[in-house]
């Protein structure tokens, strides 16, 4: 056995897909084509109705019946801050995600590299992001304090509240969790090792 | 970058998919098995039809389209959780040979590709290159390796995958 013995078997009709084979996976493409507009639509929805919720529910509470005392309930102002600057990061993940590298012109070995260090930087993103969510849990806890030692909110208004929006930022958490150890980390360990079958002979 | 009209870019891809779906189709079974081959498929499809705008000429088609598939295969790692294999997907992608195909000859190419998948992923994809009837030079620029290390690495990668197929057969 020599490599043209292995060439001469790689060039049979046996090693060409049937027709059928083909058009089977260009018809399930058009499908997932069509699905990945649908999952980055209902992301950005996702995304933003978290948004809107908790801003709806900030304000909701600056303007509840009494005087807004500021310097008594300012976590209001900071869960905003949080919420909003969440958002304008996880735009960037969607952008970012949107956006083919221009690696097309690359060789694989640059192409790779540039893969390495996009990832390093979505794993630093979803770092800022879980902090950013974790922060966002604390804030509206601390909103909700506010707000019940201001009695413009009761304890059981307080539960709800902090069941539903608590919930809602949680799911977000365990989101990018699973962004992170999922998909980010197994993705790095796997470029480092084909870094190093390009340096290694 | 001149947008291409939505048209135009269907075409494009439609005439890379008539040429190189069986180029696509070596890659993916040289690189995952069962249903994870149907996953990397589409995923190489996924990406050329994304790289479609990015193709200026500069290179040739082929050029370009190993480029960027190989890269897929290579950067792809299965982290989702497997899903079940339907009969349709083992109809599809586990297609069996046409009648007229002689059963020994698939199974020599199914040992081959089992011994191409046991190679590193570097190693996979020059000996796949080479199979497909790149030259050298060509190999090196789609990997940015020099022709000379291309060569080094060929002449080993062969000895490994004929020593790994002929123990096999005596198996």
């Amino acid at each position: 056995m020599n490599i043209e013995s292995l060439e001469s078997l790689w060039n049979t009709p046996v090693n060409q897909p049937a027709t059928r084979q083909q058009q089977a996976a260009l018809q399930k493409f058009a499908g997932r084509l069509n699905r990945e507009r649908r999952r980055n639509k209902a992301w950005l929805v996702w995304t933003f109705t978290q948004l809107a919720a908790l801003t709806a529910f900030a304000i909701w509470a600056a303007t509840r019946p009494g005087k807004v005392d500021l310097s008594r309930e300012w976590g209001a102002v900071l869960l905003l801050m949080v919420v909003w600057g969440a958002g304008a990061a996880l735009l960037q993940v969607f952008r970012s995600s949107g956006n083919i590298e221009p690696g097309t012109e690359l060789t694989i070995h640059d192409a790779v590299a540039l893969a390495a260090d996009k990832n390093r930087r979505a794993r630093k993103t979803a770092g800022v992001l879980a902090a950013m969510y974790v922060a966002a849990e604390g804030a509206l806890f601390l909103v909700a304090n506010q707000l019940l030692d201001s009695g413009k909110l009761t304890v059981r208004e307080m539960t709800s509240m902090l069941w539903l929006l608590g919930g809602v930022l949680m799911v977000g958490l365990v989101t990018v969790a699973l962004w992170y150890y999922k998909r980010l980390v197994p993705k790095a360990l796997h470029f480092a090792k084909l870094q190093l079958q390009f340096e290694t002979q | 970058m001149n947008k291409l009209k939505p048209e135009h870019h269907q075409e494009q891809f439609d005439r890379w998919m008539a040429e190189y779906l069986p180029v696509l189709h070596h890659v993916a079974r040289a690189f995952a098995t069962g249903a994870d081959r149907d996953d990397l498929l589409q995923e190489m499809m996924l990406s050329l039809w994304k790289a479609v705008p990015y193709y200026r000429g500069n290179s040739k088609p082929s050029t370009f389209i190993y480029k960027v598939s190989h890269n897929t295969a290579l950067t792809w790692v299965r982290t989702e959780k497997r899903r079940r294999v339907s009969t349709a997907d083992l109809e599809d992608f586990h297609a069996l040979p046409a009648p007229s195909v002689d059963p020994a000859t698939a199974d020599q190419l199914e040992m081959l590709y089992a011994a191409i998948r046991r190679l590193p992923e570097l190693d996979r994809s020059l000996i796949l290159l080479q199979l497909d009837g790149l030259g050298y030079e060509e190999m090196a620029g789609i990997h940015g390796l020099s022709i000379s290390n291309v060569g080094v690495r060929l002449n080993r990668i062969r000895t490994r995958l004929i020593q790994d197929i002929q123990g096999e057969e005596e198996r």
